[in-house]
């Protein structure tokens, strides 16, 4: 699948199937509070499904917005029945949920949250890509917007893999990482180290996404990288194809062999604000 | 029952070719049927003169630039079909440019045609691979009687007797594929995929592949390892080896 990344959480609207991924409760919170603050801004219904006890995002959720706008549902009740997780009991209940919030009035229905660790830890991980993709067919009638939260320390790198290519968005909420340093050199230049793939690329999105906010051109120096994967790449097209429709461009400097032929094959061509110098 | 129509059409040349594409396109017009044609340069001449102002209902595409590989011409088909969706029904005319030399580029080609009965099952489009027996091997057009359903002839669409199974056919050409020897490097594929890029690298070095061509060969490595890993259910190996004077990798999930 060919994902979007840069798409910003109060950006996310009806029909949206994202994915967070994260590598702290603080992130995921922060991150679950903007997505789900802007539904209830926008009057939609909002569904929590908390991580338990002590969970700052219930807290603040629960006396906000309009009485019965948000509901918080603990997530275990949500993912398990009779001790293991269901996947299609958990999608009959996802549905009855938007026709509830749309019988009482709302039109659209915002959910966050993810698995409860008895699912991740339990080696119930590996139903979870199915469950996503089988959870596709919810977004069609555009009354869902979902913002699926996994905690990339708890869930096996093959399944959050597949749990990625099952989300049409990801968004990342992680720290920096030790295989990739990524440097902001001015208010629209990064200077990367390290490599760049799939499994690094959650550490670039935030700051290549302020870059790209800056209003200027956006320079990424790749001199230190020693290789460069398709995912990354479909994260710099889609960068340059945003500040292509602002009459601005994308310019990666230093970039490693491959990177010109991948570019030609994937049809990603300098006039639609990717420049290689 | 499947609305995907796919047949073959094993021609005599040019005048053969035209004679059974003139007839094939009217209908389609008269049915108001899109139709889209890819055939060489030559051949669409011909059959441009020979439908005169139909030739202007008809969409053409260059064959040198469609059929590049097996994977893009699927995506051709299928973004072409998308972006017709809720218009008329299409039928799409191609004449795959088949590689000649070597057994597994053949293969690849074969294989494409027969997985065409299986990706595009659902989708209501008429597909028509044309197949010019003056110009192809004979072993290519038996490949189209195994892979095509139907084939059109001058009596009108008949079953093809020789049409096989598409995971047989798949099957039919693993013998192509290269044995590991018993020295070969045997790799699992786990999360530390710059860990199996550097050995993989270490060891297309050491077979003597030139540089430049290496980080070429770690990327492709790593494309097919993330695959693996996201759908092969997080199972796969890599192995390494030299056979004469090539640099073997091979992933299996």
């Amino acid at each position: 699948m060919s994902h979007r990344f840069l798409r910003p959480l109060d950006g996310l609207e009806a029909g949206d199937h994202a994915c967070l991924v994260y590598d702290s409760d603080e992130r995921r919170d922060q991150a679950l509070l903007a997505f789900l603050g802007a539904g209830l801004e926008r009057g939609e219904r909002v569904l929590y499904l908390s991580r338990g006890d002590d969970d700052p995002v219930a807290a603040a959720l629960l006396g906000s917005g309009s009485p019965g706008q948000a509901v918080v549902v603990p997530a275990d009740d949500c993912y398990v029945f009779d001790g293991a997780f269901d996947p299609e009991l958990a999608l009959d209940g996802f549905a009855r949920s938007v026709e509830d919030a749309h019988d009482n009035g709302f039109g659209t229905m915002r959910s966050a949250g993810g698995p409860p660790p008895s699912v991740t830890r339990n080696g119930s991980s590996d139903l979870l890509p199915g469950y996503e993709r089988r959870a596709a067919r919810l977004f069609s009638s555009g009354k869902l917007v979902s913002l699926c939260a996994y905690d990339c320390r708890c869930v096996p790198q093959a399944a959050l893999l597949a749990i990625i290519d099952a989300h049409p968005i990801v968004v990342y909420a992680m720290g920096t990482d030790a295989r990739l340093d990524v440097r902001a050199t001015g208010a629209g230049s990064l200077a990367l180290s390290g490599w760049l793939d799939l499994t690094t690329l959650g550490g670039l999105t935030e700051p290549l996404a302020r870059a790209v906010g800056h209003g200027g051109d956006v320079s990424v120096d790749l001199e230190a990288v020693d290789f460069v994967d398709v995912a990354c790449l479909r994260l710099f097209a889609e960068a340059a194809h945003v500040l292509h429709a602002r009459s601005r461009r994308l310019i990666l400097e230093h970039a490693p062999a491959p990177v010109p032929n991948v570019l030609r094959l994937l049809a990603l061509h300098p006039e639609e604000g990717l420049v290689l110098q | 029952m499947s609305a995907l129509v796919h047949d073959a059409l094993v021609y005599e040349g040019t005048d053969d070719f035209v004679e059974h594409l003139v007839p094939y396109v009217r209908d389609a017009l008269e049915l108001g049927e899109g139709v889209l044609v890819v055939t060489p340069q030559r051949k669409e001449s011909a059959l441009r003169e020979a439908l005169g102002g139909d030739a202007a209902h008809v969409d053409w595409r260059d064959r040198a630039s469609w059929y590049t590989s097996p994977g893009k011409v699927f995506n051709a088909w299928a973004a072409y079909a998308a972006e017709h969706d809720g218009g008329p029904r299409l039928r799409l005319v191609g004449e795959p440019s088949w590689p000649t030399a070597a057994p597994e580029a053949v293969a690849e080609w074969a294989r494409y045609e027969a997985a065409i009965n299986v990706a595009l099952a659902d989708m209501d489009l008429a597909c028509l691979c044309l197949y010019d027996a003056t110009e192809l091997p004979e072993e290519i057009v038996q490949h189209a009687l195994h892979t095509h359903p139907t084939l059109h002839t001058h009596g009108g669409r008949v079953l093809s007797d020789g049409y096989t199974d598409p995971g047989e056919v798949a099957a039919g050409f693993d013998g192509l594929l290269l044995d590991a020897p018993p020295h070969a490097r045997l790799y699992g594929v786990s999360a530390d995929l710059a860990g199996l890029r550097a050995c993989t690298a270490r060891d297309a070095a050491e077979a003597g592949v030139p540089r430049e061509r290496i980080p070429e060969l770690e990327l492709a490595l790593h494309e097919l390892a993330i695959n693996a890993l996201t759908h092969g259910g997080g199972r796969a190996t890599v192995r390494t080896w030299t056979d004469g004077g090539d640099f073997v990798c091979e992933i299996a999930d």
